[in-house]
């Protein structure tokens, strides 16, 4: 992250969530923006450049509080699934990121109007009055930045109070002392996303090894968390089947699977458009380049790839405990 | 890349012209174009419309990587005077839009806003637009190389001259403490073009000496060639240049007709993505 300048927008310079997030960047320029499009949006980005010396934007979120969620994302079964987007963009730099493809611009927006985010979701849990899943940050790492905004530890707090909403924080940060702070609430899902420390090394630069996330998620998991462990995605590079191997039997060896809430497995796809956009901006990850099969406008591995892919981490996992709830994507 | 300095005045572009040893290639009324080893210089001519013109002018020159910057005086009222500023914010009096420079990396000059104007402001516009300061084309001159380059590629050095409508220039005093920190200036335009260029090549293997290798044994059509260009993307990570072009001599140097041409494609595709 480029310290030196954040970009605030005009209407919520003197909002206390801005303050609050800007104390942690007190050698920077803040410059002032009308709409956190214009320089999120600014034509002519080069996405790597810009990752490069990725700078904050400040902003408001007026309207679409959350969405409804993606056909290539996993349900869990909710019939009202959503997710929100509090961030956009992430701190780290995994090579296979769809949010490469899905915005023009590289920089992180954090939305600090948290209000607006909490009221509306709970006018729609009033309004379907049925058990709601939202899953709060798939376009960003929350826990990443918790020590600039407490998104997660906020959103703990609300989930609290409605008793049909479920929220999903999906990590591959190490950062859990807000969590460890607060007592564990059976409507929150922690979720961690492992990889194997080769993958870790070649596709997810910035983000903390494997045994950091593990020994973070049994310290929540300890503490009485419900975690759910997402191998997603699971890549099929040259030599997976030993990666993945590998990575689980570390696991198993540092926790009980069975004290999992789930598991959630997903092998590498990707919006036709993203990937496209992706290939430009990236040619140095040969993830990008592999050779996929287009189905629905989504590009993934055969089937016969997938279907070995999905069966070789079954067995995997089921070699530790065999009565493991997994989810498929 | 080359780091391309424009200057409205030639007199502001004076000091880097000599420093840079940079030797005049074009003369077009208002418009000089120098050139040098490290750097080339282009002077514009005052406001809006040269700056932008003659961003045109030079970008239909060649095909040449560019980076641009645009250095030279401005006015400012709450800002040292006779101090170069970093500029963060392009304002644009005009249209009422921004633009934002994407600094890269941390500058040795401290950061500002900065507003373009139609005319010279005087002593009232200055204080009311401050702590921004003022030229006369900025902004026509980030909006003009944005439909040239990548936004990463536009910079802005200016040096407070005054805070009392251009005043200063009249008595020719300045050029001396403008002339003081070229060294300076020069310096972050030089290192951060070279920076530029590194990041922007990261990214990007070279593969055109195996595309070329395997054009000149088939004609591609522009289909095959961007599958081509993937394959290689992928091989080029996991496989060494000679066992690389071991693949690509497997090729045969001449095929006899279109089919044999596609089933030696396919099998080429197959080979690059075989790790």
């Amino acid at each position: 992250m480029f310290k030196q300048v954040v970009y605030v927008e005009e209407e919520i310079q003197d909002h206390p969530n801005t303050q609050r997030v800007l104390s942690f960047f007190k050698e920077a320029v803040i410059v002032s923006i009308r709409h956190y499009k214009d320089v999120f949006n600014q034509s002519g980005a080069d996405w790597r450049v810009q990752k490069s010396a990725q700078k904050l934007i400040l902003a408001k979120r007026s309207d679409q509080y959350y969405y409804k969620g993606s056909d290539i994302t996993p349900s869990f079964g909710y019939r009202h699934f959503y997710y929100n987007t509090l961030a956009l963009n992430c701190v780290y730099d995994c090579s296979y990121c769809y949010l490469q493809g899905m915005f023009t611009s590289a920089h992180m927006v954090l939305f600090v109007n948290t209000n607006d985010f909490i009221t509306a979701t709970r006018q729609l849990i009033q309004q379907v009055n049925e058990p709601v899943y939202m899953a709060l940050s798939y376009d960003t790492d929350l826990l990443a930045i918790e020590a600039w905004y407490p998104y997660c530890a906020e959103w703990i707090a609300f989930s609290k109070t409605e008793p049909l909403l479920t929220i999903e924080i999906r990590t591959k940060s190490g950062n859990i002392q807000s969590l460890l702070k607060q007592e564990p609430h059976p409507g929150v899902v922690l979720a961690w996303t492992l990889s194997p420390d080769e993958i870790i090394m070649q596709h997810e630069p910035l983000t903390p090894s494997l045994m950091v996330r593990i020994r973070a998620l049994r310290k929540v998991l300890d503490k009485g968390w419900r975690v759910r462990v997402c191998l997603d995605p699971v890549l099929a590079v040259p030599g997976w089947k030993a990666y993945y191997s590998g990575m689980i039997r570390t696991l198993a060896t540092e926790i009980q699977l069975g004290q999992l809430d789930s598991f959630s497995v997903g092998v590498f796809r990707m919006n036709r458009q993203f990937l496209k956009n992706m290939q430009g901006s990236r040619s140095d990850s040969p993830l990008l380049f592999d050779r996929y099969v287009l189905e629905n406008d989504v590009y993934s591995y055969t089937d016969d790839l997938q279907k070995e892919m999905y069966g070789f981490i079954r067995a995997e996992l089921e070699t530790y405990c065999q009565d493991l709830k997994i989810t498929f994507t | 890349m080359k780091a391309v300095i424009c200057f409205a005045l030639l007199q502001e572009a004076r000091p880097f012209i000599e420093r840079a040893d940079c030797k005049l290639v074009v003369q077009k009324k208002q418009l000089h174009y120098f050139s040098g080893n490290a750097t080339d210089i282009l002077v514009s001519g005052v406001g809006n419309l040269n700056m932008a013109s003659a961003m045109g002018w030079l970008f239909g020159q060649n095909p040449e990587e560019k980076a641009v910057w645009n250095v030279g005086t401005c006015g400012g009222s709450q800002s040292a005077k006779h101090q170069w500023y970093r500029i963060i914010k392009v304002n644009g009096e005009a249209d009422g839009r921004a633009f934002f420079p994407e600094v890269i990396r941390k500058s040795i000059f401290p950061f500002r806003e900065l507003i373009t104007l139609h005319a010279p402001a005087n002593k009232m516009k200055l204080e009311q637009v401050a702590p921004a300061l003022c030229d006369m084309e900025g902004y026509a001159f980030c909006r003009a190389a944005q439909s040239f380059v990548v936004s990463s590629r536009i910079h802005l050095l200016k040096w407070v001259s005054d805070d009392d409508g251009g005043a200063f220039y009249k008595s020719g005093e300045w050029k001396a403490r403008y002339a003081e920190q070229v060294d300076a200036v020069l310096n972050e335009i030089l290192s951060e073009t070279v920076y530029l260029h590194e990041k922007e090549h990261q990214v990007s293997p070279d593969i055109s000496i195996y595309l070329e290798s395997i054009n000149r044994k088939v004609t591609l059509t522009f289909t095959q060639r961007e599958q081509l260009k993937n394959a290689l993307f992928y091989a080029r990570h996991y496989k060494q240049h000679t066992d690389l072009l071991e693949v690509i001599e497997q090729l045969p140097a001449t095929l006899a007709d279109r089919h044999q041409q596609k089933t030696a494609f396919i099998q080429l595709l197959k080979s690059l993505r075989d790790v």
